[in-house]
């Protein structure tokens, strides 16, 4: 009924929640409990990979409501006061690029205004309430980092496995065009699933070398194989288009030994090698029996190439995955 | 977008501050007890146009139907026999499972706001509290809707089709640049030739990021289906020509001599212009009956340089110095996506055709 990852978030939500509970209770009257449980709830991110830097955002954003609230509550008040204060954190929050900590800033100001014991609101309270704030950022961190450790090459073996299969497909497509001559249905381009793929495939492996330069991210050649990955999306893309500018079953009774192999050299941890691509000279011979475009066979030709180039890298730069390293084996069980 | 993000005062961020205070101005005068809640419900559920704020209001209150139900069954049975933290904490894992289980996907921490406000700060009065927090967060709720669609309206419709205009003009400017570095043999830094092309993927990204709050905008109707497919073709259209354009930087400039190869280029030239051209009217978006007759001369321009180019293709095989350029690795594969780019074009001026 559950997923894992829900039952695993919910997890995480209850040890934060009875984290900053206690703490609250600890530190002074449960009246404020609702400060850091409300943190709680705001600050906690589901995707782990970029925990630190949300949580510092927070933290500023938190106490950039505090301080403008206090400063404004000390000429105005009330839901005038508010309104005033709101239009100085909202840009405020923006301009710094704190954005994603806009509804922890509103919700200080807010409370801050709004609260039923208006008369006590001074600058001691103001600053316990932006404690009782971070407290709840606290417990959130700490649940994020002590249980559950950032695991960030998970995240990005399983995009690289997402780009495999995407890549597969297509390059199946491509081949299925060409050489079945029957007009059965042929997946169609889908452009923008693989770019995205391969944008957050980079994006994550920036964090991840960001964090330790000379870790297993470098190690695996990550950087390189993003940017693999990049470039086989473009090309297998281009080389599809092309592709279906040649009519249905083109090359079907030709002898294309480069086209075959093709798919399967990106089966995971393959050593496939395709056959040497034609001669351009064969191609244009080729295209001319058969009545193609030459200069299309030729453009085909340029794409394959780079394409398998390309292949070819990543397949080496993926080398380390198979080999039977301890190390590799210790996290694939975790995984 | 820099632009945008250094002017000191938004259209956005002062709908957004004046309609959260004045949301608990209302509430005050109104006489409600608790009125904080209202400007919450406002923070949640203004989003950036229409689309957006209907999406997060429903779940707002939905959220807060499931933290009140929540709060009702375990706040009586619970918190006498275990201590605060422990019985929020298993109080909060409940709204997160079943608000997965109910589809919320951001009103779940709507709902554990609730549980949490409710458990600690008002257990006394769930009874009252729970129904007047609903109707706190009604009126958040339907000021955020009355702000975003009546007093400053903003609609996810409106900013898509601005986007679709700058991303046609972009790729214009930026086809006609790499026609006239073509033609005067120029490259170029790659540097900066990236710098282009991430800018006008980054703006295909945001095109189809704002797509769901577009989307939202849209009524079931024959309109809305006929502008869902309009979509779906502007976006095939952007993400080709992205890749095309792409593979048109990447290749060398090679010095076209001899009658047939520079024929060749300048044909390529001309083809990539009447493209820019038709970029330029198709992002105009003007609705004059002109503006339609003009594209569609230049819908025959192009075919006119498809033709062109096929013919200048042709010429090139028949001249035996020339194939020997053609027979390098990257011979001929110019031509062939200046080819590309103008089908796109008229691909796509045929399926609008096709949707009416």
């Amino acid at each position: 009924m559950f997923s894992p990852s829900v039952l695993r978030n919910s997890l995480k939500y209850a040890v934060a929640a009875a984290l900053a509970g206690a703490l609250a209770m600890n530190r002074q009257d449960v009246h404020f409990a609702w400060y850091p449980l409300d943190a709680v709830v705001m600050c906690m991110d589901e995707t782990d990979t970029r925990v630190l830097a949300a949580s510092r955002v927070r933290v500023l954003g938190t106490v950039a409501g505090g301080v403008v609230a206090g400063l404004v509550h000390t000429i105005l008040s009330g839901w005038i006061g508010l309104t005033v204060s709101l239009l100085l954190v909202v840009p405020l929050l923006r301009l710094l690029g704190w954005q994603s900590s806009r509804a922890l800033g509103m919700l200080v100001c807010s409370m801050l205004f709004l609260a039923s014991d208006y008369s006590q609101l001074d600058w001691s309270y103001v600053l316990n309430r932006i404690l009782d704030t971070l407290l709840g950022i606290g417990a959130v961190l700490v649940v994020s980092y002590l249980f559950w450790p950032v695991n960030r090459l998970a995240e990005i073996r399983s995009l690289d496995t997402q780009l495999r299969t995407t890549t597969r497909e297509r390059l199946l497509a491509i081949r299925q065009w060409l050489k079945t001559n029957h007009e059965g249905p042929v997946t169609a381009p889908v452009a923008i699933t693989g770019s995205r793929l391969a944008q957050q495939l980079s994006q994550l492996v920036n964090d991840e070398l960001r964090s330790s330069p000379l870790g297993p991210g470098h190690r695996q050649h990550w950087r390189q194989r993003g940017l693999l990955w990049e470039r086989i999306n473009h090309h297998s893309l281009q080389l599809q288009r092309l592709v279906r500018m040649l009519p249905q079953g083109a090359l079907a009774g030709a002898d294309t030994p480069w086209l075959e192999g093709m798919p399967e050299m990106l089966a995971s941890g393959s050593q496939a090698v395709v056959s040497p691509l034609a001669k351009r000279q064969n191609l244009v011979r080729l295209a001319t029996e058969l009545g193609l475009a030459p200069l299309l066979l030729l453009a085909v030709d340029d794409e394959l190439q780079r394409l398998v180039r390309s292949l070819y890298s990543l397949a080496l730069a993926s080398r380390r995955d198979v080999l039977p390293l301890p190390e590799a084996k210790e996290r694939g069980r975790k995984v | 977008m820099s632009a945008k993000a250094q002017s000191l005062l938004t259209r956005a961020d002062l709908r957004l501050a004046l309609t959260a205070g004045l949301s608990a101005g209302l509430v005050i005068t109104l006489g409600l007890p608790d009125p904080v809640y209202a400007p919450l419900a406002v923070a949640a559920a203004l989003g950036g146009t229409v689309g957006a704020s209907r999406t997060m209001g429903i779940q707002r209150m939905k959220g807060t139907l499931l933290g009140g139900l929540i709060l009702v069954i375990l706040h009586p049975s619970m918190s006498s026999v275990l201590p605060m933290p422990i019985g929020v904490a298993l109080a909060l894992a409940c709204a997160r499972l079943f608000g997965d289980a109910l589809g919320l996907n951001s009103g779940y921490k709507v709902a554990m706001v609730v549980v949490a406000m409710g458990w600690t700060a008002h257990a006394s009065q769930l009874g009252t509290w729970i129904p007047l927090r609903l109707l706190v967060t009604l009126i958040g709720v339907l000021l955020s809707w009355l702000a975003v669609a009546r007093f400053w309206p903003s609609r996810a419709l409106d900013q898509r089709q601005q986007l679709c205009g700058r991303l046609g003009t972009g790729f214009a400017e930026a086809l006609r640049q790499r026609a006239l570095q073509l033609e005067q043999c120029e490259e170029e830094p790659a540097s900066s030739r990236v710098g282009r092309r991430n800018a006008l993927l980054a703006m295909l990204f945001q095109l189809q990021n704002q797509r769901p709050e577009a989307e939202a905008e849209l009524e079931g109707d024959q309109l809305g289906v006929r502008l869902r497919r309009l979509w779906d073709l502007q976006e095939q259209l952007f993400s080709e020509l992205i890749g095309s354009y792409r593979t048109l930087l990447r290749l060398p400039m090679v010095p076209m001599t001899g009658p047939s190869l520079s024929g060749l280029l300048a044909v390529e030239v001309a083809g990539l212009r009447a493209l820019s051209d038709w970029l330029d009217l198709l992002s105009q978006q003007s609705q004059e009956s002109t503006a339609a007759w003009r594209r569609r001369q230049q819908r025959a321009k192009i075919l006119e340089m498809l033709a062109a180019l096929e013919a200048a293709e042709a010429a090139v095989f028949d001249d035996p110095e020339a194939n020997a350029v053609l027979m390098g690795s990257t011979g001929g594969r110019r031509a062939v996506a200046c080819q590309q780019l103008l089908n796109t074009a008229i691909r796509f001026e045929a399926d609008l055709d096709a949707i009416g």
